[in-house]
């Protein structure tokens, strides 16, 4: 297993606050999508996976040594070594719940994130997830803003989690409302430059339609 | 993938072969970068590229940081319609100076 943390990690680790509190709701599409996004990036950035845009391709099936990573990729390959860029999406959002709770542990493991659990008011339980060292989240905030405050041209890395970031309203968690509409334009020159996440956000956008549908019909 | 490379009075030409994806993006990547690293001036001409994958973008994207880096001039020129498709919808024609042919590439 490598000692860089994997996209996904890093997305995760940028939704607990200081305090140690999920500001992200696991189970939310937002959150399954943001996570289905960084493991695609991922197995991509690792060479397992290629997409044009139309269509995603399995191209290596050698595992990541990353539990989260293999299983997207394992998921993948059930479907064949071609997928259509909108089935492939929906294939790893499937899985993002799963996906999520095996990154979430590899932070664990890696002696970054410290569950510790709190009772209030002697009955209620609450779980809280401290960062045994912020060094890794401070880093996934640096790269960021260093990308966005500059014209510098990002790395491939970069801009996946610049467009996830922003994809899911997690730069929100950061930087003020203010600082991201005085960025907005860099935001999303960098955010377009990768193609894998062009259907993850497609995708999104469509489920968020159907579910909007749903609470707006009337009860029949 | 063996990259082709031209050398002219105003800069050192690339000329990739007909896929950057998956299987050739590392191998044109490391040869394109390590041309950056000896050139002031670096084209790109895709006139033979058929297809270009997220794996090429990925490429190119990395070459043309390197070439911000260590200040040298860098452009793609020759797209093919098809091929300068993935370009526009991704928005790298924003990062990467983008030529209609080697001619105005070099001037």
């Amino acid at each position: 297993m490598s000692d860089m943390l994997t996209l996904c990690e890093e997305i995760i680790l940028l939704t607990i606050s200081d305090e140690g509190k999920l500001l992200r709701d696991p189970t939310t599409l937002a959150t399954k999508s943001a996570v289905a996004g960084a493991c695609l990036i991922d197995l991509a950035l690792q060479n397992r996976i290629d997409n044009d845009l139309q269509n995603l391709f399995v191209v290596d099936l050698a595992p990541t040594n990353e539990r989260h990573l293999d299983r997207a990729l394992a998921s993948l390959a059930q479907n064949g070594q071609k997928l259509t860029l909108d089935s492939a999406v929906s294939c790893v959002l499937q899985i993002a719940e799963d996906l999520y709770e095996l990154a979430f542990k590899r932070l664990i493991e890696r002696g970054i994130v410290e569950p510790k659990d709190q009772i209030l008011l002697w009955v209620i339980k609450s779980r809280r997830y401290l960062q045994a060292d912020d060094a890794a989240q401070n880093a996934a905030k640096q790269k960021i803003l260093d990308v966005l405050l500059s014209k510098n041209i990002p790395t491939p890395a970069d801009v996946a989690l610049i467009a996830l970031a922003y994809d899911y309203n997690i730069l929100k968690l950061f930087m003020a409302d203010r600082e991201i509409e005085r960025l907005m334009d860099r935001i999303i020159d960098v955010a377009r430059l990768d193609i894998s996440l062009h259907a993850m956000r497609r995708m999104s956008l469509a489920i968020q339609a159907q579910l909007a549908a749903v609470y707006i019909s009337p009860i029949m | 993938m063996i990259l082709r490379i031209e050398v002219a009075e105003q800069a050192n030409i690339a000329f990739p072969e007909s896929r950057i994806d998956s299987v050739s993006a590392t191998s044109f990547q490391d040869q394109l970068v390590e041309l950056i690293g000896r050139s002031d001036n670096v084209v790109v001409d895709c006139a033979d590229v058929e297809y270009v994958s997220s794996a090429g973008l990925r490429a190119l994207l990395v070459a043309a940081k390197s070439a911000q880096t260590k200040g040298v001039k860098f452009a793609v020129c020759s797209l093919k319609s098809h091929v300068k498709e993935i370009f526009t919808v991704s928005g790298f024609d924003n990062m990467v100076q983008i030529h209609p042919d080697r001619e105005t590439a070099l001037a």
